[in-house]
C-alpha cells in the first residue's frame, strides 16, 4: 500500500467482520511497528493481544462493569471536560457518528447502546493492549506510544485490517490485570480494536474533518 | 533521481544500467549497509511513480542527524504537515499546533539554543526530561548513544568532541528546517500526548516520501522560553518536542546507524490468539 494513501485513508473503524485476524498477521504488524522511534530508544512498550474466548470473557466483564455503573478508573487518566474548538471537534466527530448511526440526540437507549458497543470495543474479534513499565510513563514516554500506536494502525492496513485506538478499553484495569495477567507493577495505558471492517456498517462512513493547516501551522523564515 | 539510502527498488537499479562505478558502488554500500537481507527481499519495488510503499516506510524510517544544506521547499513541508494531520488524536480534538522554521529566523534560534546549551543552564522543557533511566531502558540509551560515538569517532573522554555533539544536537544537527510542535495547555494530559505522537510520527513518515529525513528531538525545546521569544509562541502554549528535517546526508556517518530494537516475541502476550 502506499504510504500517503494509507496516512490519508486511515479511520477508525467502529464495525468489523466476525472473521479473526491470523496470528502471523497480527506478529508481523507489531514487528514493523516496533521500528517506531521512542524517546532513547528505550521501547516501553509492551503488547497484549487478544483474541477467542479470552477476548470475549474480557469483553463481558468490561461490560458489567459499566453497567454496574463502577466509574472509570483508567491508569492513564481521562481527559477533563473539553471546552472551546476540542469541544467543538469533540462535539462534531459525535454530531457524524449519530447521524450515520441514525442515533437521535433524546434517544437516550440507542446513546447508551452505542456507549456499550464502545465499551465492548465495537466487537472486534481481536484487540492489542499496550501497556508499560510505571515508570516508563513520562510524557516523552507516552508521546513515543503515540508514534508505536499509529505505527500500528498504518501497518494493520497493509493486511486489509482496521483500527480503533480506545481509551475505554482500559477504563478498569484491575479486569484487564485478571485475564490477562499484566503485573500491577505495569500501567495499562492504551487499547486498540483490529479486524476486518465491516464496510456496510453505518459508522464506517465516517469521514471525520481536519483542521485546515493554515489554522495550526506558522512560518517563521520558510 | 536523488541518492537515497532508503532501499532502492530493485528495478530502478537495473534501469539506472552501469552508471559510474562510484554510483554503483554506492548503491552497493547502500545495500550491504542495510543489515537485514530478508527486510530486503521482504521489500516491495517502489513503484515507478515515485510512490512509496508503506512497510518499506516504516522499516526504513531513521533518525537523521546530518543534512545536506538545501532547504526543503515550503510547498513540500506543507504538504507533509497535511497528509500528516489525518492521524488520530482523542476525540479528534487535532491537539498540534505547529511552528516551522528555516532560514534566518532558523539560525538565530540555533545560535541562541547553543549559547544556552553553552552556559550549562538548568533544562526545564515544558515536557520534562525523563528522570535516569535503569535496566533494560538504560542499556537501550547506553547502546544508542555508544553506537552513535562509535560512528561519529567520539571517545568517551573527549570532552571536546562530546561538548560539540551535543551542541549540533541543540542545533537540530545543522538541519535547513525544524518543526516546533505546540499544544495548547488545556490539552496536555496523558491521551492528548499520545495524539501528538501520532502525528509526530506520521510526519516523520510522510517526510520519506520526498526523500526527506527527521530527528524527533527534545533537547532544542529544553528552554522553552528561547523558542518563545523567537517564535511568538506564548505562554498558554506548551512547547512539546521539535523535528529537525531535510535532505539526508548520507556521508555523515552517524546516519549509517542501524538501531536495533527488541524482538517481538520478547514483548508480546498472547491469549486467545
Amino acid at each position: 500500500m502506499d504510504l500517503l494513501e494509507a496516512i490519508r485513508s486511515r479511520k477508525s473503524i467502529r464495525g468489523y467482520k466476525p472473521i479473526p485476524v491470523p496470528k502471523e498477521t497480527l506478529a508481523q504488524i507489531l514487528e514493523v511497528a516496533t521500528r517506531a522511534p521512542s524517546a532513547l530508544n528505550v521501547q516501553p512498550w509492551k503488547f497484549t493481544v487478544l483474541g477467542g474466548e479470552v477476548l470475549d470473557k474480557l469483553r463481558k466483564a468490561i461490560e458489567e462493569q459499566f453497567l454496574a455503573g463502577v466509574e472509570p478508573h483508567p491508569d492513564f487518566e481521562r481527559e477533563p471536560a473539553l471546552t472551546g474548538i476540542y469541544r467543538s471537534r469533540q462535539v462534531e466527530i459525535g454530531k457524524s457518528l449519530f447521524q450515520l448511526m441514525e442515533i437521535a440526540r433524546e434517544d437516550k437507549e440507542k446513546r447508551n447502546q452505542w456507549m456499550l458497543k464502545m465499551v465492548r470495543f465495537f466487537d472486534a474479534l481481536n484487540a492489542i493492549i499496550i501497556s508499560v513499565d510505571e515508570e516508563m510513563s513520562g510524557p516523552l514516554f507516552v508521546l513515543s506510544l503515540g508514534t508505536l500506536i499509529q505505527t500500528i494502525a498504518l501497518a494493520a492496513l497493509d493486511f486489509g485490517l482496521g483500527t480503533i485506538i480506545e481509551h475505554a478499553i482500559v477504563y478498569y484495569p484491575e479486569v484487564i490485570r485478571q485475564f490477562t495477567g499484566i503485573p500491577e507493577s505495569q500501567k495499562v495505558a492504551i487499547g486498540m480494536a483490529i479486524g476486518y471492517p465491516d464496510w456496510d456498517f453505518p459508522a464506517n462512513k465516517v469521514q471525520s474533518t481536519r483542521e485546515p493547516l493554515a489554522n495550526m501551522t506558522s512560518w517563521h523564515g520558510v | 533521481m536523488p541518492d537515497n539510502h532508503y532501499p532502492p527498488s530493485r528495478s530502478l537499479i537495473l534501469r539506472q544500467g552501469a552508471g559510474s562505478f562510484r554510483c554503483c558502488f554506492f548503491r552497493l554500500l547502500c545495500y550491504l549497509d542495510f543489515v537485514n537481507i530478508v527486510n530486503l527481499i521482504e521489500t516491495s519495488l517502489r513503484e515507478e511513480d515515485g510512490q512509496l510503499e508503506l512497510l518499506e516506510a516504516m522499516k526504513s524510517r531513521k533518525s537523521i542527524r546530518g543534512y545536506k544544506p538545501v532547504p526543503v521547499p515550503k510547498e513540500t513541508i506543507a504538504e507533509i504537515l497535511e497528509i500528516a494531520t489525518r492521524a488520530p488524536s482523542a476525540y479528534n480534538t487535532q491537539p498540534w499546533e505547529f511552528h516551522v522554521l528555516a532560514g534566518k529566523v532558523l539560525d538565530e534560534l540555533k545560535k541562541a539554543l547553543a549559547e544556552k546549551f553553552e552556559t550549562g543552564a538548568d533544562p526545564h522543557p515544558d515536557f520534562a526530561i525523563p528522570t535516569p533511566l535503569v535496566g533494560i531502558y538504560r542499556t537501550r540509551q547506553v547502546e544508542l548513544g555508544k553506537s552513535l560515538f562509535q560512528l561519529m569517532d567520539i571517545g568517551r573522554e573527549d570532552k571536546e568532541k562530546r561538548n560539540e555533539w551535543t551542541l549540533k544536537m541543540a542545533r537540530f544537527w545543522d538541519a535547513p528546517d525544524a518543526i516546533i510542535i505546540a499544544t495548547d495547555k488545556e490539552v496536555s494530559g496523558p491521551l492528548l500526548i499520545f495524539s501528538l505522537g501520532t502525528v509526530t510520527q506520521s510526519i516523520a513518515l510522510a517526510a520519506l516520501r520526498f526523500g526527506l529525513g527527521t530527528c524527533i528531538e527534545h533537547p532544542p525545546v529544553y528552554y522553552p522560553e528561547v523558542i518563545r521569544q523567537i517564535t511568538g509562541i506564548p505562554e498558554s502554549k506548551k512547547i512539546v518536542i521539535g523535528m529537525a528535517i531535510g535532505y539526508p546526508d548520507w556521508d555523515f556517518p552517524a546516519n549509517r546507524l542501524q538501531s536495533t530494537r527488541e524482538l517481538v516475541a520478547n514483548t508480546v502476550a498472547w491469549h486467545g490468539v
